[in-house]
């Protein structure tokens, strides 16, 4: 009898202490789900996607919060450690569903995105993110919002800089094993054979384990290819072309959306020279002003230079919060993805990454170019650094 | 025939970082019988202490920063066997093992919050100089690597074969009663022995790291590959681990090489099974 008693307190405590505030809290915010890498070979990427929300939630906040039906509401971001597995996504999704009723989920990495875009419809929760994986929109899905381009966009420009630019004829690849790396060989290997390129061959690695491609560029070189695709993310690419130039291979080197600032500063502008790559509106100078206040403000924050998944992320949150201010709604996946789709475009003190909508799958539409590396900076094909004007 | 000669040497390369990494864990299982699972942190946190160093003094002087960072690292090894190993010294092996998961675990945690979780580089100057000899190209650090084990093998090997204190330190591996009885200090020996493994494991740390970058999660890759060496070289045999890490890294050159790159790991465990079915104890232990 006493134990029960005892039991019956607990119970009510944690209700008073766990439940209630929930309760509470829900009435006045609407959670939203952040799942990435925190920790890990790919936490560069999940801190900084997180980092580009949190900014925009916090000025977001700051002004006021979201309106809706009259009534004022905060944004909180809840993220998630998922390690870039896809197993522990889909964990984490159910576990913020079930404990915050979360609208929306971020999840930006390919292979995590498509786990959990097998089961984000049937729960009543819209993804949106940058993972690129084709996948991801093709299969139906009618809550998925991407915020990129899918990889068929950015793989066709490259392989018509490597054809138009580098006059290949011939090209080799080195390409991470993971969903979004293989998604983009693929479609490279594609793009170019259509163009009439022959492919020698690709070596695979592991990014997430892997700091030493040396066996692996060994093999390319081998082949003799008039160019070499790049196919993994930020700092790995980065290794990779240093150790191709230490390797002594000299052919331009046709990298990918993933290769950002961390990468470009490992590789060094020396070993870039007449490297490819895809211009985005991150590489636009002088910058936009959302996009240099953005870069301003995460380098007070945060004490570093931003990559361009923060950027992405940024103008999401904004989108998102627009749109649920349209739709009038904080709840129904559905009314959100429409009120975002006629959000857009924002207002450009908070563009960042220049979404200009979105299509019936779900894919964006962002700006896109050629790129060619010179002097350590992307600047378009004829050497002139891109602007918003082009 | 030029791409056999590269993968060679990359090879040698990789084999000599392997090897630097598995003395420190053969030097402790030799001596105290203990897997050292935490010398994977060590290394972790030899690579961020050197890259502090290098930011404070400067590129030019990051060789400097070796002995600064094996004497801290040292120091943290003692500390280790101090406080946690000596207090399971007569537990199962599963016991100490579980201990030196727990002290990685929590190296690579603090490291997290200490350093932060973005990935650092480490600007050696060695790095940039190339060396080529035909069609065989490597850099100054790698070679530096390969000089950097070959320097700490002989200096262990020397010092516990042909030392007063490594006398001592072997007689109490073998038996720490009969060493108390003689007069030998059992307990400072073994602060010694893990002392001098976590500086070998810092020492790998502070060598290997400016090849790629420094980050928290580093150090649990090669800590694995290391215990894969000792246990292919025999495990506590000094010449094994040597041995073992290049066997290793010529057996991943050449089977990515020649076989296939996505199969990588699979060669240094497939080596590694084959070894044991044919001689369990290992290459170099009877």
């Amino acid at each position: 009898m006493k134990k029960m008693g005892w039991i019956f307190v607990f119970g009510i405590l944690l209700f008073a202490f766990g439940i209630v505030p929930q309760l509470l809290a829900k009435e006045k915010e609407v959670v939203i789900g952040v799942i990435g890498p925190l920790t890990g070979g790919a936490a560069f990427l999940g801190v900084d996607a997180l980092n580009g929300a949190l900014m925009a939630t916090d000025e977001i906040n700051a002004a006021g919060g979201i309106t809706i039906a009259g009534q004022k509401l905060k944004i909180r971001m809840e993220s998630y450690d998922d390690e870039a597995t896809p197993a522990k996504s889909v964990a984490g999704l159910k576990r913020m569903k079930d404990r915050f009723d979360i609208p929306v989920v971020i999840a930006n990495v390919s292979g995590s995105a498509i786990a959990i875009t097998e089961i984000n419809e049937r729960m009543g929760v819209l993804w949106c993110g940058f993972a690129r994986h084709p996948g991801i929109t093709s299969r139906g899905n009618k809550l998925v919002l991407r915020m990129e381009t899918p990889i068929t966009v950015d793989t066709d420009l490259a392989a018509k800089g490597a054809v138009e630019i580098a006059k290949a004829k011939t090209f080799a690849s080195l390409s991470d094993t993971g969903d979004w790396a293989r998604g983009v060989h693929d479609n490279f290997v594609k793009a170019m054979e259509s163009r009439g390129a022959k492919n020698l061959g690709t070596e695979w690695f592991d990014m997430r384990k892997d700091t030493d491609f040396r066996v692996q560029i060994t093999k390319v070189k081998g082949l003799n290819p008039n160019v070499v695709k790049v196919a993994a993310y930020d700092e790995a690419s980065g290794q990779i072309v240093k150790q191709c130039r230490e390797m002594g291979l000299m052919v331009p080197l046709v990298l990918t959306t993933g290769f950002q600032s961390k990468g470009e500063e490992i590789a060094g502008a020396k070993n870039l020279e007449g490297c490819i790559n895809v211009l985005m509106p991150g590489n636009f100078d002088p910058p936009p002003i959302g996009l240099a206040n953005y870069k301003a403000n995460y380098k007070k924050r945060f004490g570093g230079e931003t990559a361009v998944y923060g950027e992405l992320v940024y103008e999401l949150v904004y989108i998102m919060a627009r749109g649920m201010e349209k739709a009038g709604n904080v709840n129904d996946a559905q009314k959100i993805k429409e009120g975002m789709k006629a959000a857009v475009p924002i207002e450009k003190e908070h563009r960042t990454a220049w979404l200009k909508g979105w299509m019936e799958n779900g894919d964006g539409i962002l700006w896109r170019d050629i790129a060619i590396y010179k002097n350590g900076r992307r600047v378009l094909r004829d050497g002139r650094p891109a602007s918003p004007q082009d | 025939m030029d791409q056999l000669a590269q993968q060679l040497v990359n090879g040698l390369i990789t084999g000599s970082a392997y090897a630097l990494m598995a003395l420190g864990l053969a030097l402790i299982y030799g001596i105290m019988h203990v897997a050292n699972f935490a010398l994977g942190g060590v290394y972790m946190v030899g690579a961020f202490l050197t890259f502090y160093f290098v930011s404070w003094l400067g590129s030019p002087f990051y060789l400097l920063s070796l002995p600064l960072v094996m004497i801290i690292a040292i120091g943290l090894g003692a500390l280790t066997e101090r406080f946690a190993f000596r207090l399971v010294r007569e537990a199962p092996h599963a016991t100490t093992f579980i201990v030196a998961l727990g002290l990685y675990m929590i190296l690579e945690g603090g490291s997290s919050v200490v350093f932060g979780h973005e990935w650092k580089t480490i600007p050696s100057p060695y790095n940039d100089l190339v060396f080529k000899l035909g069609p065989v190209s490597v850099t100054f650090q790698r070679l530096l690597i390969f000089v950097v084990c070959a320097v700490l093998s002989l200096a262990v090997y020397v010092g516990i074969m042909k030392t007063m204190t490594g006398k001592m330190i072997r007689a109490a591996s073998q038996n720490h009663d009969s060493a108390c009885l003689i007069g030998i200090n059992v307990n400072r020996m073994c602060l010694l022995t893990f002392g001098l493994g976590s500086g070998l494991a810092a020492a790998a740390g502070t060598m290997i790291a400016p090849t790629f970058m420094v980050g928290p999660a580093m150090g649990l890759g090669p800590i694995t590959k290391a215990f894969v060496v000792i246990v292919l070289g025999g495990m506590g045999s000094l010449q094994g681990a040597i041995a073992g890490g290049f066997i290793l890294g010529m057996v991943e050159s050449l089977g990515a090489g020649y076989i296939s790159s996505m199969y990588k790991d699979a060669f240094a465990f497939g080596i590694l099974i084959v070894v044991l079915i044919f001689k369990p104890t290992g290459l170099f232990q009877r």
